[in-house]
């Protein structure tokens, strides 16, 4: 993902000068291309995300269109002062990347663990939340970001995620990845995932399909939502499940709830994330998947338990 | 100096009017906007009066008929709370009309409490939270920086803002950058929220600490016109400039003068009657 992130800023500074790309000190080794080729449109904030989030704000209102780039928490927590007022109340044409959302640093500890990051940006009046799930939503995320003239969150894992087998790639739209069975009488469930769980997603609609009549999406953008995508996702489901490495408030889940509240659609939703929780463990990001219940496995089993209660 | 050709005739200040006597409007305006709004502060925008005054007559590059002019002097009030000053001086100088500075405050008024740009013609970044404006300031500095842009960043900054890290972020950052094209200013009133400086989170030497993040730094007395326009005047080569300004909180009316009750309090009945008396006779 973040080799798809710099080629992706790169192509950008070769069409507009004006494309920048700070970083908090961070990105040693994924910053060769820019620092390399770009290297007059490269700026080492240092370690100061409130003064790189504001100093964002000062360029962009100049014209610029400028990536911020930082690692989990750090440019969105951190700074969060300095993207409400300076960036977003300005409109100012700042793109916040975070590298390793959810456990993508599951080793390092709470500190690294981005699990409250959507539901701040999403918060934010004016804010485009992207949440890509592999390389190739991503490298059309950031077109997509470049396009928007005010604030865009990008949240992206570390890397070496798999490939996501779309559909469709249209990265404004709920994306389907796996399609259900035309003629079924099994109670259909729509699976939607972001980002980093997107893979474990597809991975689980296949193990479902005995029990239920499964469909299942991507969904990079969660604000704005793609609202007739997922009322028609609802509207024709028993059943929809979200599963993000987030918490399950703010996120894919409340997003997809509001929706359905907003539309008076009856649709049941279960959500799967993190239970309003901070990690109590460390581990590899599949490890922490699996032990929080949101990889394949636990997707599974939530699911079978829950058809297993309601048809005893 | 001035805009374009002329700052005071440009900024609609009449070419008889010094720049004491706009800071003396800038008083007034400022008393009677606190009278009006009944909302704090009013001490903290008299403490920066002179300073404005000497901005907006003697240094900015600025046209009130084309607020967004690109070559502008790019002015930032980070100490957002003393934001009466700079509405009377944006007033005066012929960005919108006088008679709109007592609605501060008011019911659907554009004039907030903290200084904002939405709708205000002549302000280029709303704040209140402090540490925020001049780290912006930064990025438009830079951004004159890298494509070679004429216009200077000018920043205003609190001594109790200083407080905040974010501040010397920015500092290590500027000079990292080589933004001599950035200049802040220290209301170095020595007074914050709830005292003295030195009693909260001693400075030691606000100068001392400026200098040693590389900047050029300038001390005046931050009432003395003539102090204030060499130092605002002055253009940094590469070091960013810092022009600590030694003020007095409150300054012009007596009473209000290093109180720090006029940080809160608003000006009613005799304490306004004899406030305006005392500014009207200078």
């Amino acid at each position: 993902m973040k080799k798809a992130l710099i080629n992706a800023v790169c192509n950008l500074m070769d069409e507009n000068e004006n494309v920048y790309m700070f970083t908090a000190d961070l990105g040693y080794g994924v910053m060769n291309n820019i620092i390399e080729n770009y290297s007059e449109k490269f700026v080492n904030m240092g370690i100061c995300e409130q003064n790189m989030a504001s100093t964002a704000a000062g360029m962009a209102m100049e014209g610029n269109i400028v990536f911020m780039y930082s690692i989990g928490n750090f440019p969105t927590l951190r700074c969060l002062e300095q993207i409400r007022n300076d960036i977003a109340y300005h409109c100012a044409n700042v793109k916040i990347v975070a590298v390793g959302g959810g456990f993508a640093y599951g080793n390092l500890g709470m500190s690294h663990h981005a699990t409250e990051d959507i539901a701040v940006m999403r918060a934010i009046p004016g804010m485009t939340v992207f949440s890509p799930a592999d390389s190739s939503e991503v490298t059309a995320v950031v077109k997509e970001a470049a396009k928007i003239d005010g604030p865009v969150y990008i949240r992206l894992g570390r890397g070496g995620e798999p490939d996501v087998a779309h559909i469709s790639l249209d990265i404004n739209k709920v994306m389907r990845i796996a399609e259900r069975e035309s003629d079924s009488m099994k109670p259909s469930i729509a699976l939607l995932g972001t980002g980093t769980v997107v893979a474990d997603v597809a991975d689980a609609s296949k193990q479902l399909k005995e029990t239920y009549n499964v469909s299942a999406y991507s969904i990079p953008k969660l604000k704005p939502i793609d609202m007739d995508g997922v009322l028609e996702i609802c509207k024709s489901n028993d059943c929809v499940v979200t599963v993000e490495e987030h918490n399950i408030v703010g996120g894919l889940g409340s997003a997809i709830a509001e929706v359905i509240a907003d539309n008076k659609v009856g649709t049941r939703l279960i959500r799967i994330g993190m239970n309003d929780q901070f990690t109590q463990v460390v581990g590899s990001p599949d490890y922490l998947r699996h032990y929080y219940g949101l990889d394949c496995a636990g997707i599974v089993e939530k699911l079978h338990k829950i058809y297993e209660v309601e048809n005893d | 100096m001035g805009i374009r050709e002329c700052t005071v005739e440009k900024l609609g200040v009449k070419k008889t009017m010094t720049s004491k006597e706009l800071a003396n409007r800038l008083r007034v305006h400022t008393v009677e906007m606190a009278h009006y709004s009944k909302e704090s502060h009013v001490a903290s925008a008299l403490s920066i009066c002179d300073i404005v005054a000497v901005l907006y007559h003697d240094v900015l590059r600025k046209d009130p008929m084309d607020a967004k002019w690109e070559e502008r002097d790019r002015f930032i009030l980070s100490k957002g709370h003393a934001c009466s000053t700079v509405y009377a001086a944006l007033a005066e100088t012929g960005f919108f009309s006088v008679d709109e500075l007592n609605t501060q405050c008011q019911d659907g008024s554009r004039l907030s409490g903290h200084i904002t740009y939405k709708n205000v013609p002549g302000v280029e970044l709303s704040t209140g939270s402090l540490g925020h404006g001049c780290c912006v300031a930064a990025g438009m500095a830079l951004n004159a920086k890298l494509k070679g842009k004429k216009y200077r960043t000018f920043v205003l900054v609190g001594d109790g803002e200083c407080d905040e890290g974010s501040v010397w972020e920015m500092a290590l950052f500027a000079h990292q950058y080589k933004l001599g094209n950035l200049t802040v200013v220290v209301d170095h009133n020595k007074m914050q929220a709830m005292g003295f400086c030195k009693d909260i989170a001693d400075h030691v030497n606000l100068a001392d600490k400026w200098q040693a993040f590389g900047w050029e730094v300038i001390e005046v007395d931050g009432h003395d016109h003539g102090q204030l326009s060499m130092a605002l005047n002055k253009r940094g080569t590469e070091k960013p400039v810092c022009v600590v300004a030694h003020t007095i909180k409150g300054k012009g009316v007596t009473f209000m003068e290093n109180n720090l009750l006029w940080h809160y309090r608003d000006p009613q009945g005799e304490d306004y009657e004899n406030a305006l008396r005392e500014l009207r006779a200078q």
